[in-house]
């Protein structure tokens, strides 16, 4: 008796100890200073917003430029340059005033001039520029300085979403016109962000320094952040455990379990808003018939896909929405399991009952969307399809998909937010990611629609009907929904695993262990 | 030794290293993908594609491009990266460093395993040690170099914690971070290197030994190791200086694995990276830089048969 009250005793203080441990964590006060070491996966490409596509720049560019408008992380619509908004009554125009005294990192005032001077330049047609240019607007989309803190932008037909689409990425930071070099491209945008670009050492380092002008009081709360490549998993996953460096971007879903079980390392998920699908090409037979499509649809196992794809760490999806959204749509009309009598009958129907030879494309620089491609052989060797596996490397990926080169790719779509990137670009017909050949004219009509009004219930509507179609027809046979994975040391702090994949470093700080 | 084979010889590697520039140029061209698109990614159709071509310069004719670039490179200026922006010189010469430091470091571990194991290996033929350095040189002949990189890392880096897994130090900076930064990638291309020259220098010493004016020097009464170090090891070195220069050039396309499993920031990852990225002025540049290197070795191996044997007269 008396041993069973001393260990409880004991386990009473531990407790104790615990709490208050536990509660001193919990109440740490961020303090500022310190260089965070950080190691991405992949090298970074352009830094010039309007050019690059490469997720590495755009994620260095996150935390140097700013929007007018930008999403909170828990994805609400917030203000940034611009502190409102509105629409005018035609609902062609909206007004924009801009924060007063924001400075770019070099000391000068940021003005409306700034936002017409980054916008034309990335809606400049002879620009060369990235397809993100239509987050600002169409051709023929007129930006004025109405005064040094008020800016219109005016499009041919009403664009309900202006706000969302300016602060979806950094593609639309605001740039100093002093970052453009003499022959008219960007090597170092100069923005008004909490970090400024300090030196770039080609791709092997880059190193962000806290800009003195920031107009946010004590943010950030790093001096430096410096960035280094490094592509193998193990090395860099061994760089962290060994405090070579602080904080990775994308660890291999395979090391998962076991970097959780190290508890130096902090590991943090979130359902990415992204997804990974087929792509066929409708200008080609069989994929020109939607039978075979939905046949192809029916037969798979996503959840097996995933398991060997991604080691597990995401959730089947029928349609590109996830759960996390709230532009989930609950359609699933392709049942539980795979259902190879269905997907055979309609193969039947469409004249391939003896099944036909396909190719697949996956890249071969992203491992899950080869290791797709292996089971999706398999599982559609089960109806008859028999599919060879063609992986090449990025550039003569994009060369092949953009130019109608494939029978079926295998890709993924990030970062996604507001309903209208889920469906408006990659399927309305002729658009610029539209790479399927997809044309309906309903669906046309509703995501037009949808991209008119800003009303958030209006709007569902008008997509879950929009979503209906594109599920049917199946240009995308959308696959899986992958988690978020970042790992970075215990005394990281600040740091918040975002579904849009953006990582914000402004509010990171660092402990004395 | 005459000045103007000298020359001739320097004559002839400018024109090499000139017609290396044509054929890679003439390469790039003829393989599929496009770096307009590559910097673009999926989110450009057909005419963006086409402004960025524009503004990359890509349309002009080939040979128009050919010379500009080679004008350029003439006046010390490698143009830009078409990826990003930055100019190409200063980052080869930034990348040029950490490999040349990464090849000798990996030749000096390799010779070091390789002199002994090869000498004494062809000193007793067939007995207990030459079996095991047989052996040991067919496992580092067959094991990829990625895997053994990855071995390490598990080993020192994972396991024991001694060395850093990869990244790279300026000497000037820190010595030993430097130091602690380039042992394993220098380990893992010296041992297979290595393992390599072992082989070859057994083989030499092997048909030195053989000779008969070893046997005469042994006949002499000169001890064992005069006789290896005057006679033998001597002899062989004309053939041994040729096995080095050769791997020292092999080294240098070695590296290029090495250097992308440590993310070590040298000529070989750049190099992969502008074949991948389609980025011809900087896959122009990184591979006139190897051109060079590969062309120097080789004058300079030519240079020391020389002064190794008296013999040899070039002209």
């Amino acid at each position: 008796m008396k041993r069973l009250f001393y260990l409880s005793v004991v386990t009473a203080i531990l407790a104790l100890a615990f709490w208050s441990v536990a509660s001193a964590q919990d109440e740490m006060e961020p303090q500022s200073g310190g260089t965070l070491q950080v190691a991405f996966q992949n090298d970074w490409e352009s830094l010039d917003p309007h050019v690059t596509s490469s997720y590495s720049s755009l994620q260095i560019l996150n935390n140097v430029l700013e929007t007018l408008t930008t999403f909170d992380d828990d994805l609400n619509l917030v203000p940034s340059l611009a502190t409102d908004w509105s629409q005018s009554e035609d609902g062609l125009t909206w007004t924009f005033n801009l924060r007063e005294g924001v400075m770019f990192s070099n000391g000068r005032e940021m003005t409306a001039e700034d936002v017409v001077f980054t916008y034309e330049r990335f809606l400049d047609p002879e620009g060369g520029f990235s397809g993100s240019s239509g987050n600002i607007g169409p051709e023929g989309t007129v930006i004025t300085a109405v005064d040094t803190y008020t800016v219109t932008i005016t499009t041919p037909d009403p664009v309900g979403v202006e706000p969302i689409l300016l602060g979806l990425n950094k593609a639309t930071g605001i740039i100093a016109s002093e970052s453009v070099e003499e022959d008219g491209s960007i090597q170092i945008p100069i923005g008004t962000g909490p970090f400024m670009i300090a030196e770039v050492d080609g791709t092997s380092s880059i190193t962000l320094e806290a800009n003195p002008n920031y107009w946010q009081e004590g943010l950030p709360y790093l001096d430096a952040i410096v960035i280094t490549p490094m592509p193998d998993d193990i090395v860099r996953e061994t760089a962290l455990q060994g405090g070579e460096v602080d904080w990775v971007l994308a660890i291999a879903p395979q090391s998962y379990d076991a970097l959780v079980a190290d508890d130096s390392i902090v590991v943090d998920t979130a359902p990415q808003l992204s997804y990974d699908y087929i792509g066929f090409n409708l200008m080609r037979e069989p994929f020109s018939d939607v039978r075979v499509r939905q046949a192809i649809s029916y037969a798979i196992d996503r959840q097996q896909i995933c398991d060997a794809a991604y080691f597990g760490l995401c959730d089947p999806v029928q349609g590109p929405v996830g759960t996390g959204s709230p532009w989930y749509f609950d359609y699933a009309p392709y049942g539980d399991g795979p259902d190879l009598e269905t997907a055979q009958a309609l193969l039947e129907e469409a004249g391939y009952g003896d099944g036909f030879e396909m190719e697949w494309l996956p890249n071969s620089q992203v491992g899950e969307t080869v290791r797709a491609a292996e089971v999706l052989t398999a599982q559609l060797s089960q109806i008859g399809i028999t599919s060879t596996i063609n992986a090449p490397e990025w550039a003569e990926w994009l060369e092949l998909e953009g130019n109608f080169m494939y029978d079926a790719y295998i890709c993924s779509w990030n970062g996604l937010i507001d309903a209208d990137q889920y469906y408006y670009l990659q399927h309305h017909t002729g658009l610029v990611f539209n790479f399927t050949g997809y044309s309906n004219a309903d669906f046309d009509a509703l995501v037009n629609e949808g991209r008119s009004t800003d009303d958030f219930d209006t709007r569902y509507a008008i997509y879950e009907q929009a979503n209906q179609i594109l599920v049917d027809d199946a240009p995308y046979v959308y696959m899986y929904n992958k988690q978020e994975i970042r790992a970075y040391a215990s005394n990281v702090h600040g740091f918040v695993v975002r579904p849009d994949q953006a990582n914000n470093f402004w509010t990171v700080w660092l402990s004395d262990e | 030794m005459n000045y103007s084979y000298l020359l001739q010889r320097i004559a002839l590697a400018i024109l090499v290293i000139w017609g290396v520039s044509i054929a890679v140029f003439a390469i790039v061209q003829l393989v599929p993908g496009d770096p307009a698109r590559v910097v673009l990614g999926v989110q450009a159709d057909a005419e963006r594609v086409e402004a960025m071509r524009e503004r990359m310069g890509l349309n002009r004719p080939v040979l128009e491009q050919y010379t500009d670039w080679f004008t350029g490179v003439l006046r010390g200026d490698f143009g830009n990266s078409l990826i990003t922006a930055q100019p190409v010189a200063p980052q080869l010469w930034n990348r040029f460093v950490p490999t040349l430091q990464l090849a000798i470091a990996s030749l000096i571990i390799g010779l070091l395993i390789a002199f002994p194991l090869g000498i004494i290996s062809a000193l007793y033929p067939r007995s207990a040690i030459d079996v095991i350095a047989s052996i040991i040189s067919q496992v580092g002949v067959s094991i990829p170099d990625f895997w053994l990189g990855i071995m390490l890392v598990i080993l020192f880096s994972l396991t024991l914690g001694w060395l850093p897994p990869g990244g790279y130090t300026p000497i000037n900076e820190n010595p030993l971070d430097w130091l602690s930064h380039i042992i394993l990638p220098a380990l893992t291309a010296g041992l297979i290197s290595g393992s390599i020259q072992t082989r070859f220098i057994r083989s030499a010493m092997l048909e030195v030994l053989n000779e008969n004016y070893i046997r005469t020097a042994h006949a002499k009464g000169l001890d064992r190791l005069t006789v290896l170090r005057r006679h033998a090891l001597q002899n062989a070195m004309i053939t041994i200086i040729t096995i080095i220069g050769l791997q020292m050039t092999a080294l240098f396309s070695a590296v290029v694995v090495v250097e992308i499993v440590f993310a070590f920031p040298g000529l070989g990852k750049l190099s992969l990276d502008a074949v991948l990225d389609r980025d011809y002025p900087m896959l122009q540049g990184t591979v006139l830089v190897m051109a060079t290197i590969v062309t120097v070795i080789n004058l300079v191996v030519d240079m020391l048969y020389f002064f190794l044997d008296p013999r040899i007269e070039y002209a």
